[in-house]
């Protein structure tokens, strides 16, 4: 029965999309095992660290391709056009909350404090790397972080974010480059060179 | 700086940079120990990154069983038929012409179509020519209310190929009877009259010992047939050769 069973794990993203979009529940399974974890994590990381909402954004997010597989264009890359998506759910997202902090009296639970004057480095002083690595991440420019984030924790390539973000490479690389130097910047008090 | 990449430059000592590299990244580092601190948050922040990402969460199961439920609702009436399956298995569109199960199939049948005439052609006209022979005999015995003689005699030769045809053998006693007509008529007539000359005058003595044969000098026929002296014939005086000429004559061709 092995034999005869098809290897879902050889086949591109675009050629699962191809199968399930005739009903076959095993690509399926294929693309769930590829991307849930990923974009759960990806879901995460940009809706404030709140799993419950991750979760209901992954749900959407495949919902949508069981649903309307024909939504996704065969003659682009799956990945990129499944960020692309994601990346509009988290906007649109945001939008949400922004009307809703503007109409609601209540302190929005998800609204994180930033303050520019803060001494970055007292804070982290006694905390770990990784402590001071996140908030350096989450005081940094939203397009910054975000480019950083999807070329280093979602593994990206500069092309693909390009193509998820709409915008040229020359521009994602730049980007990438201002966050490198900001975060190198921020978090040189952990060098040990420099504190001989 | 959009010439180089960032994470390139980390990669390399500071002494393996070209002065181009050192200018495009003047503004992140100055001097050797600059870039070796730089590079060294670089690699931390690498750690925590990879860190980050092996801390990763998988998502509920219950998210999955939600997702599996969606799924079977919207295609619940889209089931894989077996005929389109098949169809899949020969045609498979993703494939090249060359590599499509009904071409391999296809081939292997004008592979085969071919080679078919040129197997064993001698073996095949042999049994065909057994098979037509068998039936000849099996219509006889039909004909036959009885079962012949010659037929309980018959044998079964086993060729090397298997086939087991049975040889009538009454054709083969009429044959032998033939050969046996078709001697010389001379010959036949000959061997008669000398015969019955021996009848009359002659007979063949049981006591002549065999020794007298083989140790006479007189045997010069080629044939080595006996020519008895005139000694000999005063001793033993039962038969006459002179008195028949032609015997000799008629024994060499029985040899």
């Amino acid at each position: 029965m092995q034999i005869l069973r098809k290897k879902y794990n050889s086949y591109s993203d675009e050629d699962l999309m191809k199968l399930l979009s005739k009903g076959d529940k095993q690509a399926f399974d294929e693309i769930y095992l590829r991307y849930a974890k990923p974009m759960f994590g990806y879901f995460k990381r940009l809706l404030w660290n709140d799993a419950e909402k991750a979760e209901d954004f992954v749900h959407d997010l495949f919902a949508k391709i069981i649903q309307k597989p024909e939504s996704f264009d065969l003659e682009r890359s799956f990945k990129t056009w499944f960020y692309s998506v994601a990346n509009n759910m988290c906007k649109n997202e945001y939008k949400k909350q922004e009307v809703r902090k503007n109409t609601s009296y209540t302190i929005d639970p998800n609204f994180v404090a930033k303050d520019e004057n803060v001494n970055v480095m007292n804070q982290v002083q006694d905390s770990f790397f990784g402590e001071a690595f996140d908030i350096q991440l989450n005081n940094m420019d939203a397009k910054h972080s975000e480019v950083f984030k999807l070329r280093h924790l979602d593994g990206l390539s500069i092309k693909e974010i390009a193509e998820v973000l709409n915008a040229n490479e020359g521009t994602i690389k730049s980007r990438l480059f201002y966050a490198t130097k900001y975060l190198a910047e921020s978090l040189k008090e952990f060098n040990p060179l420099l504190n001989k | 700086m959009e010439t180089y990449d960032i994470e390139k430059i980390f990669e390399k000592r500071y002494i393996e940079l070209t002065e181009l590299e050192k200018a495009e990244f003047a503004d992140l580092f100055q001097s050797e120990d600059d870039f070796n601190q730089l590079k060294y948050t670089f690699s931390q922040i690498g750690d925590e990154v990879n860190f980050q990402k092996s801390q990763i969460s998988e998502p509920s199961a219950q998210l999955k069983t939600n997702l599996d439920d969606l799924f079977h609702k919207t295609y619940k009436n889209k089931g894989v038929l077996w005929y389109n399956s098949l169809a899949v298995f020969f045609v498979n569109e993703d494939k090249n012409w060359y590599n499509q199960n009904l071409t391999r199939i296809a081939a292997i049948l004008l592979i085969s179509l071919a080679v078919l005439p040129f197997l064993n052609t001698n073996q095949l006209q042999d049994s065909k020519v057994l098979t037509a022979k068998n039936e000849n005999v099996s219509e006889q015995d039909k004909n036959e209310d009885k079962p012949s003689k010659s037929d309980e005699n018959d044998f079964v030769i086993e060729n090397k190929n298997g086939f087991s045809p049975k040889i009538d053998n009454a054709a083969i006693v009429e044959t032998e009877e033939r050969l046996v007509v078709s001697k010389p008529p001379l010959l036949a007539e000959a061997e008669t009259k000398v015969f019955d000359s021996m009848e009359g005058d002659a007979s063949f003595a049981e006591d002549v010992s065999f020794s007298t044969f083989t140790a006479s000098p007189s045997i010069a026929h080629p044939d080595g047939v006996y020519l008895e002296s005139d000694d000999e014939k005063a001793v033993n005086g039962t038969f006459l050769l002179k008195s028949n000429p032609n015997f000799l004559d008629l024994l060499t061709p029985t040899f």
